[in-house]
Parts: structure tokens; C-alpha cells; sequence
């Protein structure tokens, strides 16, 4: 796996093998449902709200993946927490469903040569940063290092091997976007 | 019979003239974020420098957060929002 983002006009190209193509196609769909709030979001009594994206979903994510990915502003004032996800959480959620969908779209393609346009690299840039923080929660990959130890039984384990392998493979993908990216930011 | 205060009244601080104490947006380390796209990050959406966006993004690494903005609630929330959008790990409180 030695592909990477390169520079191309004002976006990026990035060439996969179809089974990379596959495997990325698979996880992005699999974030784009994880996204979802659990229960339909019931009719907006206000459109204006609806549009701007303050919903009436103000819990605090049970999943400690999805915690990573909408966390707490205010971790020491639950009513203020509250009333921060009330306001931003669920245009947070669209937003980073959106750069999925963005990420989906480009994935869908005949070439092996994937073509990303500038709004669309800041799409692929969230969006793998936000299914490496899904995949490092499932791993168990914390700030406690001590929890990073597993056990030889785990890590005999293929499925754990192969996500592991994953996740390092997605972490150089969006390091080289990051270096596209760095050098137009005057 | 009444009896005189001996005390003069306690002057009272007057809460409402005081400037509000200043927010701060803070952003702490995990170990699945880039220090390359942190660094990024602090470049794109404050417009720090190379240099001061990288000196931020390692102070987040080797102190375990840091200190990326400051001023009004509301400006503070508008920038955790934007960080928690990165994937960041963003909080605000007043400071201290």
C-alpha cells in the first residue's frame, strides 16, 4: 500500500487497487450510518432551526466512538453540555454525514484513479480523520497507554491484525493529504 | 430602644461592573489525531503561522492540551464547534 493524495490543479488524485477502493468504500458507508441519530429526528416545529441544524438532540452519545466524534464542550457542566448539543450537535452530525457522502461519491468511480476537487479534499481530510477516531476507539487505542497493551490472544486475532493494518494504511493516506494540503496555506 | 450600628455597611462589590472574565477554547492531546493535521488544522481555521501552529500542536502533545483562543462565551463556543468539526478534542471554560 504505498498510494497517496498528490496534488493535482486546485484538488488531489489518489490511485487505489480495487480492493482498497472496496475497503474504503465499505468503512465510509458504515460511518455514514454510525452517524446517524438512533431515533428520526421528529418534524422541526421551527424550519429556520431545522435549517441551521439546532435539533432537539441534546443527549450525550451512549457509544464511546460516537462520544469521540461529538464530544462534550463543557465536560464539567452538564447543563451547559446540554444546551451546546442542543444547539450544534445535529448540525455537527450533517456536516460530518455530508463530507462522508462527499467522500462516497468520489469512491464511485470506473477509474482507479480517484479525482477530488479543493472542497472535496477537506471533505476526504474530516472524514478520514473521523473514521480513524471510530476505528482507534474500536481498537482500544485511548490517551492511557496502559489500555494500548493487549493480550498475545488479541493480537493473534486477524480481525484485530487486519483493523490494525487498516487503520495505519488510513493514517498515512491522511498524512499525505495533510502535506498536499499544508502547501496552499500560504 | 434602638441601637446604633457600630459598623458602617460592608461596601458591597458590584458584580455587574466587573470586565467578564475571558473564555478559552482549549483543544487536548489523544493519540489518534496527526500532529501533522493538528498542526494543519490550527493553520486553516486560526491562520496561526507555521512556526506558532506548530508550537501549539506540540504543546498539546507533550503538556496534554493547550490553550488556542480566547474571548467572549460565544466566540469560544463557535470555535470548539468548528475543532470538535476536525475531529479535534475541544472544551471551553472561563479562565482562571
Amino acid at each position: 500500500m504505498t498510494n497517496k493524495f498528490r496534488s493535482h490543479g486546485e484538488g488531489a488524485t489518489l490511485v487505489l487497487s480495487e480492493d482498497e477502493r472496496d475497503i474504503l468504500i465499505h468503512l465510509f458507508s458504515e460511518l455514514a450510518f454510525f452517524l446517524q441519530p438512533d431515533q428520526p429526528e421528529p418534524e422541526h416545529t421551527d424550519p429556520l432551526a431545522a435549517m441551521v441544524g439546532i435539533g432537539t438532540d441534546s443527549d450525550a452519545p451512549e457509544d464511546p466512538a460516537l462520544a469521540r466524534l461529538l464530544p462534550s464542550a463543557y465536560p464539567h457542566d452538564p447543563e451547559a453540555d446540554e444546551e451546546f448539543r442542543r444547539l450544534t450537535q445535529e448540525g455537527l452530525r450533517q456536516r460530518k454525514t455530508a463530507s462522508v457522502v462527499v467522500v462516497l461519491e468520489s469512491l464511485h468511480t470506473e477509474s482507479k484513479r480517484v479525482e477530488i476537487d479543493a472542497q472535496g479534499c477537506q471533505s476526504w481530510l474530516t472524514a478520514l480523520n473521523d473514521l480513524r477516531l471510530v476505528l482507534a476507539t474500536r481498537l482500544g487505542i485511548t490517551a492511557d497507554p496502559a489500555s494500548q497493551a493487549w493480550t498475545e490472544e488479541e493480537a493473534a486475532n486477524d480481525q484485530r491484525a487486519n483493523l490494525l493494518a487498516i487503520y495505519d494504511w488510513l493514517g498515512y493516506l491522511q498524512d499525505t493529504l495533510v502535506r498536499v494540503l499544508s502547501k496552499r496555506l500560504a | 430602644m434602638s441601637i446604633a450600628p457600630v459598623e458602617l455597611e460592608r461596601p458591597e462589590t458590584d458584580f455587574s461592573i466587573m470586565p467578564e472574565l475571558p473564555w478559552v477554547t482549549l483543544v487536548w492531546n489523544d493519540p489518534v489525531n496527526l500532529m501533522s493535521y493538528v498542526a494543519y488544522v490550527f493553520r486553516a481555521y486560526f491562520g496561526h503561522s507555521n512556526e506558532e501552529a506548530d508550537r501549539l500542536m506540540l504543546q498539546v502533545h507533550n503538556e496534554g492540551k493547550a490553550v488556542v483562543s480566547a474571548g467572549s462565551r460565544e466566540e469560544m463556543e463557535r470555535d470548539v464547534e468548528a475543532m470538535h468539526g476536525y475531529g479535534l478534542w475541544a472544551t471551553l471554560q472561563q479562565d482562571m
